[in-house]
């Protein structure tokens, strides 16, 4: 049974707010249901994965992450299903939405990210005092701060396969171009010169300031039903695919698609050498090879594969992959506008090497 | 009497409790299945491999290879000043298992990933004695 994105909307995306979380993800879930020409009281699925990762988050709710009950509350949702998944992704909330569709649970699930800056804290560093669990071993070291564990795999990988800075500059120097044709991106006036980007302060090496993304405030909210019934009005693209990270190969057997049939691709990229870590893991690169595939322009417009093209975290801002999965959405469906590639198979993948997962979406033949 | 800000202070479980008693005295303390041998994560109430819960603490050699380094120019730590190089040590033992640990006299400055290292553990700072990369004349 065919599963659609039938429609996607965003709030504004903003660096400081005034305004809650709760505010911005009524916006985005609201233009989601604009966009999909679908009634607020036809919504009787939601799925959300409501998670604040900074180290310095207070975790609270309507504070700096929204959960299902909150946004019901405030939306006026009768649900017949909704789940929110703790620490996954929106491809997980793709995958998890087509479950319920798939079961006849439910007609049109509402999926919602939303991520806000709370004033006054320190988020990049986060604790002292006691820590359990996993963090006794990481906290006391600042391995959770600013992305430590992801720049010593850039050091091991860079080391290892003679990346260098400028590898990692070609990434941010992508992100930027391709923002500056996404209308809400929060880089898309500022393109980067290798001299601005070399001056940017040391964060966590090799990671500069301009490797990481910016923390924002914005929400951005998805539709999704049975294919049959998509709204009058409603422009949709396939879910052919899912997998987890540890099962990659399981995207390509439940599409019957391969790598070679990918048209664009949207690789998380919370900081710049996040993004050959599938290049290479999904074999679109042999082992390594990903540095010279981005200098070889093959993640341009119009190249072999388009990558992140609205600009990825690295230019529109921290959505935490919902920036990715919505780019997929228009890329697939034809409405990206003035950054539309080749329609067909668009990729999406969020998460980190260690725990990803993938969504594939196509373009719905009529 | 003045509260002095310290690293974050852990707080061991029945797992972990070899791990810091070790660190305590200076050594790399791994629990090893009875079952098959292999060694236990730190935080696995069971062998990942054959789920025994037989797990006995036993000393290792402290040798570490590098898996990861950076250096952190933000300052997460009380007490300190200047970058942090945090480095990713996988337990020469069984690799898959991976430590973090500081290194605060620049041993690994110009190391290549797998360079053999040696794991000590700092004088307490707080209640715990944190993991950290030996220089060579501190090699037991
Ligand atoms: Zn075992």
């Amino acid at each position: 049974m065919t599963v659609v994105i039938a429609g996607f909307g965003s709030s504004t995306l903003e660096k400081r707010s005034d305004r809650g979380i709760a505010a911005f993800a009524l916006e985005a879930a609201l233009a989601a249901l604009a966009d999909a020409s679908i009634r607020r009281d036809e919504i009787d699925g939601y799925v959300g994965a409501p998670f604040a990762t900074n180290a310095g988050s207070p975790h609270a709710e309507g504070g700096d992450e929204i959960s299902l009950k909150t946004v019901a509350g405030l939306m006026g949702l009768r649900l017949t299903w909704g789940a929110d998944l703790y620490r996954r992704y929106p491809t997980d909330m793709v995958a998890s939405a087509a479950h319920a569709l798939q079961a006849g649970t439910c007609r049109f699930v509402l999926g919602l990210r939303a991520l806000y800056v709370a004033p006054g804290l320190d988020y990049a560093t986060g604790t002292s005092g006691p820590v359990f669990g996993a963090d006794q071993f990481t906290k006391p070291y600042g391995y959770t701060t600013a992305g430590a564990r992801f720049a010593a795999r850039a050091w091991a990988y860079m080391t290892r396969h003679g990346a260098t800075r400028d590898d990692l500059f070609a990434i941010v120097d992508l992100s930027r171009r391709h923002a500056a044709l996404n209308p809400q991106a929060i880089w898309r006036d500022k393109p980067l010169s290798l001299e601005d980007y070399s001056r940017g302060r040391m964060i966590a090496e090799p990671h500069g300031l301009f490797d990481c993304d910016l923390p924002i405030c914005g929400a951005q909210a998805f539709l999704m039903c049975r294919e049959k019934d998509l709204p009058q009005g409603a422009t949709p693209a396939r879910v052919t695919g899912f997998s987890g990270f540890a099962r990659p190969e399981a995207l390509w057997s439940m599409s019957g698609r391969g790598p070679a049939d990918l048209k664009t691709a949207q690789l998380y990229d919370g900081f710049s050498s996040m993004v050959w870590e599938w290049l290479d893991g999904l074999g679109l690169t042999e082992p390594g090879g990903a540095p010279a595939f981005l200098r070889d322009g093959n993640g341009e417009y119009g190249a072999r594969l388009p990558l992140n093209t609205a600009g990825g975290a690295l230019g529109e801002g921290r959505l935490h992959g919902m920036g990715h999965l919505r780019e997929a959405y228009l890329q697939a469906s034809g409405r990206a506008g003035l950054r539309q590639q080749a329609m067909g198979p668009a990729l999406v993948q969020v998460g980190p090497y260690d725990d990803s997962s993938f969504v594939l979406l196509e373009p719905v033949n009529v | 009497m003045t509260h002095k800000p310290q690293r974050p202070q852990p707080v061991p479980t029945a797992e972990t409790r070899p791990f810091w008693e070790g660190a305590a005295e200076g050594a790399l303390v791994l629990r090893r299945c009875q079952g098959c041998g292999r060694l236990a994560p730190p935080l696995a109430p069971r062998c990942p491999d054959c789920l025994c819960d037989t797990l006995l603490a036993e000393r290792l050699s402290g040798r570490v290879m590098l898996k990861g380094r950076t250096r952190l120019h933000l300052q997460p730590l009380p007490g300190r000043t200047g970058p942090l190089t945090l480095v990713e040590c996988a337990v020469f033992e069984d690799p898959r298992i991976v430590l973090i640990a500081l290194d605060e006299q620049g041993v690994t400055d110009g190391a290549l990933p797998d360079a053999i290292l040696h794991l000590g553990f700092s004088p307490a700072e707080g209640d715990a004695h944190f993991a950290v990369v030996l220089p060579p004349e501190d090699r037991a």
